[in-house]
């Protein structure tokens, strides 16, 4: 009975939010009070909802329920209890339940937590939820009902996708999910600010947490997925520009985007319609995103199995919601006026600019995402777009980006001397200028672009961490009390240390394992060894070993530099029982300076093995500052200050040594 | 039922939330939430500045910002509307959303949804089966097993409908197949009345009755036996329990007779062949009519369960060893006896079965090696004759 | 009312456009599987039986170690025919070997019964009913060639048939740019 109480739950939910959807707003716009009160309880008896919706699919996956379609369809009793729990999520009906979920737990999250929001703007914001799941749940259940049922159930279910069934992707979707979902609630106070016609620092506020949370989900579900491709697909790469990929690296640009507009709007009260366009392109991308996934619009090596009949749903929507969301800030935003000016050369500028050069990006990368449309509907032949065209526009955009962002810290609200920040980052910048030129001229092969890299990463390292040293005016005042200051820095500050510091150090990984990745592809016998990148890879052994549900052929490896320790790796390549598709799992071997990573693939006729060897250098790197990225949001969110930034006059930026006061990641 | 209780729940949960909202008086709040942001950086303000992260100067410049703001910001004083403010207009949408909201979702559930369908876990489902197959297994046990279950449904529905003589026979042989004999033969005794010239339905009858009065044979069951083989002399099961009542009141060469015959119309490999073939070599020997060689005994091989379950009889021995070192150690006159018998035998059994081309060969081939000319050559021409044919 | 700020809502419309037509030609062409280019990529590991009549089928260890063109081909297709004399001539040129994949036959036979029919170009060939293959190398349609260096990188793709053409000006130049190598 549990499924079919999960089915009439889900369908309650959809009759809720549309009571969540209707009254409030209308209550907030009649200020009726009982009206408007009704937004908290129904948030959160969605939130039960469909939580007992979803957990009904869960207990079903795990029990092997055949009768399900959506089992027989991703389920199989041999499959590990871990990937029965994935199995859920791991396909579009699933999926898609679990977008609501996650869209459930913002709004009872918004309900719980949004106890000092006003009234009207909490009914408001929470029934631009209840409409959003509302069209989301009527999609569900009629296009991609989790819970249709099969009479007979089969026997046995026919297997998730053996590519999916990683630890690493099992957690993939829930956080990028997390990520995208979390752009909703940005998005609601965004439409909701529209409609009441005013946004103001206190409106910033209460956005920002949630921006923070968003972000930082997205950061990590990207990166897990990134890890994933790097070692399950075999090919030695993280990135592929693929369509999917570019489909939640979109929102997250626009999402960084909105993060640092956010804090401009909460400290000076400015840049007010900006942060709105940006709250509604974030959430726009996301759904975009979750369209070109699933319609088979643009398809991709690792879509869903995609269908044009939902992408009709699914683009309803996004007219639907995100035109809405537009035509209404055509119309209003001309009333949001900041209360403050800045000049260029200013705190605010360099955001700005930056936020700017993110929205470029983000809008290049759909330009390419989507061109191969364009030219297709044009009937201009098919082409595709790959990754020298984003490396081409995105470099170029990225590199003064990370320029500004070791600058702009150093320079104060609404105007600032240039000179005087320029000044205090002469070391930094010196030091980046010779990491430049000494990687050039020490690593062969080194060419001009890929120095400069890493001489940028250089630099916004060296300049984030001048930028804590001369906030606790290190070296300016006795050491000790310099430890105090420190110690005394709002969190908030140390969030944007981390997090710029974890993006320079990523940035040193990305073009590193870019430029200088070394790949050796050979016969091997058992016993043969091979020399890649100074390691020794010796093939000791070659073993047929039983899986859970798969088998698999393991190669031994015995890999060793200079005759040192031996370490052993052992790649493999499987074949999935149920499904007979075989997978790649990369044996690596993380080192300080890069992974050592082995492929193992097909026995030739000679007995022989072909491998594939790979050194990618500073790939670890990448996954530290991603993670460093990710704590910094987490730091940054444990601060529950309400802030202000405070302009510096002309005569006190020449006479103070103290530095700007607030940090402006924070 | 638990889903009816269920569903239940969830709508009066969802109701009575949105019921005591509704109705909850809420007093009009006058907190002034963003002057309470602004208080609060205010003391932050404060804060900072005792940490000696802010310096007064800044300290200055922040007050003037915030004051600025705290006097532009447009203060909301929008009246409730009177429209919206009529206690049955509350009343009317209260009402229509008690309505509304349990129809909807009733609605949209009996729509999509498949209330009748059980959860179907696989660890279930696969007890299920094997509970099914044990007791197929271990048919005798007393328990109410599934297929019991299954009989019980049949006899009451063949109360309501004791017309159709397909379901009596159906419910004869589920309960033949529990072995539970008394109601077995009541359902075949009230299929027969209704058709007692339905195939195979005498000999069912036979057999439950027999079964059923502990292997003994009632007047009432030879009449049936006797009516069935009247209608169809070659009736397989008649003519087995038909054996069985003449050997069981001792008429040996009666049931070796009627025997006999079943084992010449029956395929060689039919399922009471092992059976038959057993009864028949008692008989013999009880008699002393010597067999045909073992060839002609069915083949163990092909030996499957038994037809009529007579527990005592259960095991068949094949011919003996002794049988055949006998044979064996016969002397040649004996032998060509035994031969002969063997032949006339076969000539008996062309007789009745006159289109086997290849049994007439064989007889041609046994009276040549037994020198019986003029025998040969009636069998030479019987052979051209179905050669032509 | 100030234009400007419609501009976003304008720049959503074009694009909505856009996707509307796009979903339009998905559904025309459902179910198409088409990666991203998997040009300079190496070639993701296949194993093909053989067609029916032939010893051997087609493996990724069969492309390694020379460049080799690898040929998509169907007997549904109607360019294929087209294509076809134009890889008999590359076949009795010989300098570089052909390997075909025979993709989404109905009818196991009448791959086998199209070759007899027309000659046989290729070197090896894989039976690939499911796209196995077809998705290993992100094959959108038939036919469609791929030029494999010796490390079993894709080189270069060529959807449609190759015609003379573009044997002489792309792939000939490619091909020798990469035997040379």
């Amino acid at each position: 009975m549990l499924v079919e109480i999960g089915h009439f739950a889900l369908v309650l939910a959809l009759s809720m939010s549309f009571v969540q959807g209707t009254l409030p707003i209308i209550g907030a716009h009649y200020n009726k009070q009982s009206w408007m009160a009704l937004a908290r309880p129904t948030a959160l008896l969605q939130l039960m909802l469909i939580l007992i919706s979803f957990v009904a699919l869960t207990i079903a996956f795990l029990g092997s329920d055949f009768s399900l379609k959506i089992v027989v369809n991703n389920s199989h009793t041999l499959k590990p209890l871990l990937y029965k729990i994935s199995g859920v999520w791991g396909n579009h009906e699933g999926s898609m339940l679990l977008w609501v979920l996650i869209l459930a737990i913002y709004g009872g999250a918004i309900a719980t937590w949004g106890k000092n929001l006003r009234p009207a703007l909490r009914a408001r914001v929470l029934s631009i939820q209840g409409l959003l799941g509302f069209g989301f749940m009527l999609f569900i259940l009629f296009t991609s009902n989790p819970f249709d049922r099969i009479s007979p159930a089969p026997i046995n279910g026919q297997d998730l996708n053996p590519l999916l069934q990683d630890p690493g992707l099992a957690f993939h979707p829930p956080l990028l999910y997390l990520g995208y979902v979390g752009l909703s609630t940005t998005f609601s106070f965004a439409v909701a600010a529209l409609i009441e016609g005013k946004v103001d620092p206190v409106w910033a506020r209460w956005v920002r947490p949630w921006a923070l949370v968003a972000w930082g989900f997205l950061t990590s579900g990207i990166v897990l997925g990134s890890w994933w491709a790097y070692y399950e697909l075999g090919w030695g790469g993280w990135w592929f520009w693929d369509p999917v990929e570019n489909a939640s690296f979109m929102p997250w640009l626009a999402a960084t985007a909105l993060l640092h507009s956010a804090i401009v709007l909460e400290k000076r009260d400015t840049l007010k319609s900006w942060t709105v366009f940006l709250a509604i392109i974030a959430f726009a991308l996301s759904i975009l995103g979750t369209f070109i996934v699933r319609s088979g619009v643009i398809t991709s090596v690792h879509a869903f199995a995609s269908d044009p009949g939902r992408g009709v749903f699914i683009l309803a929507l996004l007219v639907i919601t995100i035109g809405t969301a537009f035509v209404l800030f055509g119309w209003r935003a001309p009333l949001l006026k900041g209360s403050n000016l800045f000049q260029p050369i200013s705190r605010e500028g360099g955001l700005l600019i930056n936020n700017f050069l993110l929205t470029v990006a983000s809008a290049s990368i759909l330009l390419g995402t989507l061109y191969p449309l364009f030219i297709d509907v044009l009937e201009l032949g098919k082409i595709s777009v790959g990754a020298p065209y984003f490396n081409a526009v995105f470099v170029p955009l990225m590199t003064p980006m990370i320029l500004i962002m070791g600058l702009a810290p150093f320079m104060t609200w609404k105007r600032a001397d240039i000179l005087v920040g320029m000044s205090k980052l002469k070391i930094a910048g010196i030091l980046s200028i010779l990491v430049f030129i000494g990687v050039w001229f020490i690593k062969d092969k080194a060419t001009v672009l890929a120095s400069f890299g890493i001489g940028v990463s250089a630099w916004l390292f060296l300049a984030t961490l001048s930028e804590l040293k001369n906030r606790i005016n290190l070296f300016g005042i006795p050491f000790k009390e310099s430890i105090n200051k420190l110690l005394r820095q709002p969190r908030g500050s140390w969030g944007m240390t981390l997090a710029h510091s974890g993006l320079a150090i990523a940035v040193a990984g990305m073009t590193a394992s870019s430029a200088w990745k070394v790949e050796s592809i050979q016969n091997m016998n058992t016993g043969n060894s091979i020399n890649v990148a100074g390691y020794e890879f010796k093939l000791e052994d070659v073993r047929q070993v039983r899986g859970p549900n798969y088998l698999a052929t393991r190669g031994i490896f015995a890999v060793s530099k200079h005759n040192s320790n031996k370490i052993i790796m052992k790649p493999e390549k499987r074949i999935y029982a149920v499904s007979q598709q075989p997978t790649t799992e990369a044996a690596i071997e993380p080192t300080l300076l890069g992974d050592l990573y082995i492929v193992i693939g097909d026995k030739n006729k000679d007995g022989s093995y072909i491998t594939r060897i790979y050194f990618n250098p500073l790939v670890p790197w990448m996954w530290f500052g991603a993670i460093l990225m990710v704590l910094g949001s987490i730091v940054s969110l444990t601060d529950r200050r309400y802030r202000i930034g405070a302009p510096s006059s002309r005569k006190m930026l020449r006479q103070s040594t103290s530095d700007p006061v607030e940090s402006i990641n924070t | 039922m638990v889903l009816w209780v269920s569903v239940g729940v969830l709508i009066s949960i969802a109701l009575l939330t949105v019921i005591i909202t509704l109705l909850k008086n809420i007093s009009e709040e006058n907190l002034d939430y963003e002057e309470v942001v602004y208080l609060d950086q205010l003391g932050e303000i404060e804060k900072d500045l005792m940490k000696g992260n802010l310096n007064l100067s800044e300290k200055e410049e922040i007050y003037s910002e915030l004051e600025k703001r705290a006097k532009s910001r447009k203060t909301d004083n929008s009246k409730q509307s009177q429209k919206f403010n009529n206690p049955i207009f509350d009343q009317s949408v209260l009402i229509a959303l008690i309505i509304l909201l349990p129809a909807s979702a009733l609605a949209i559930y009996g729509f999509l949804g498949s209330p009748t369908m059980a959860d179907q876990p696989y660890e279930e489902r696969a007890l299920a089966k094997e509970k099914r197959v044990n007791q197929s297994r271990q048919i005798n046990t007393n328990g109410m097993n599934s297929l019991d279950q299954l009989a019980e449904n049949l006899a009451r529905k063949m109360m309501e409908n004791p017309e159709k003589l397909e379901g009596w026979i159906l419910l004869g042989r589920t309960y033949t197949t529990l072995n539970r004999w008394s109601d077995a033969s009541a359902s075949f005794k009230k299929a027969y009345k209704l058709s007692p010239t339905h195939p195979d339905l005498a000999g069912s009858l036979a057999e439950a009755l027999y079964m059923a009065d502990n292997s003994t044979f009632s007047s009432y069951t030879l009449g049936v036996l006797s009516k069935a083989l009247k209608d169809n002399p070659v009736d397989p099961k008649p003519l087995f329990y038909w054996g069985l009542a003449k050997s069981k009141r001792g008429k040996h060469q009666e049931a070796f007779d009627t025997w006999s015959k079943l084992k010449l119309i029956s395929p060689k490999n039919a399922i009471w062949m092992p059976t038959l073939n057993q009864k028949i070599m008692e008989t013999a020997k009880i008699l002393g009519i010597e067999l045909e060689s073992r060839n002609s005994l069915q083949d163990k091989k092909t030996t499957k369960k038994l037809g009529p379950q007579d527990n005592a009889e259960r095991t068949i021995p094949g011919p003996s060893r002794e049988d055949i070192e006998a044979a064996n150690q016969m002397s040649s006159e004996e032998r060509m006896d035994f031969i002969r018998s063997m032949v006339e035998r076969l000539a008996g059994r062309l007789e009745e079965n006159p289109n086997d081309l290849n049994g007439w060969r064989r007889l041609l081939r046994a009276y040549r090696v037994l020198g019986e000319k003029e025998k040969a050559q009636m069998v030479l021409k019987r052979i051209k004759k179905l050669e032509n044919k | 009312m100030k234009p400007v700020y419609f501009l976003p809502a304008i720049g959503f419309v074009i694009v909505v456009i856009y996707l509307v037509k796009g979903l339009e030609l998905a559904q025309e062409r459902a179910p198409s599987f088409i990666p991203s280019v998997l040009i300079n990529t190496p070639v993701t590991n296949f194993n093909l039986d053989a067609i029916s009549g032939q010893q051997r089928g087609l493996s990724y260890s069969d492309l390694i170690g020379k460049v080799s063109i690898v040929n998509v081909f169907a007997s549904w297709c109607e360019a294929c025919k087209f294509e076809h004399k134009m890889l008999m001539r590359i076949k009795t040129n010989g300098r570089i070997p052909i390997y075909g994949i025979n993709w989404k036959e109905k009818d196991r036979s009448s791959g086998p019964a199209w070759l007899r029919r027309y000659g046989n170009p290729y070197r090896l060939i894989g039976d690939d009913p499911n796209s196995v293959g077809a998705i290993a190398f992100g094959v959108t349609k038939a036919p469609e060639s791929f030029v494999i260096d010796r490390k079993g990188f894709i080189r270069l793709k060529r959807t449609g048939p190759i015609t003379p053409e573009y044997w002489e000006n792309k792939m000939l130049p490619t091909i020798e740019r990469l035997i040379n190598q």
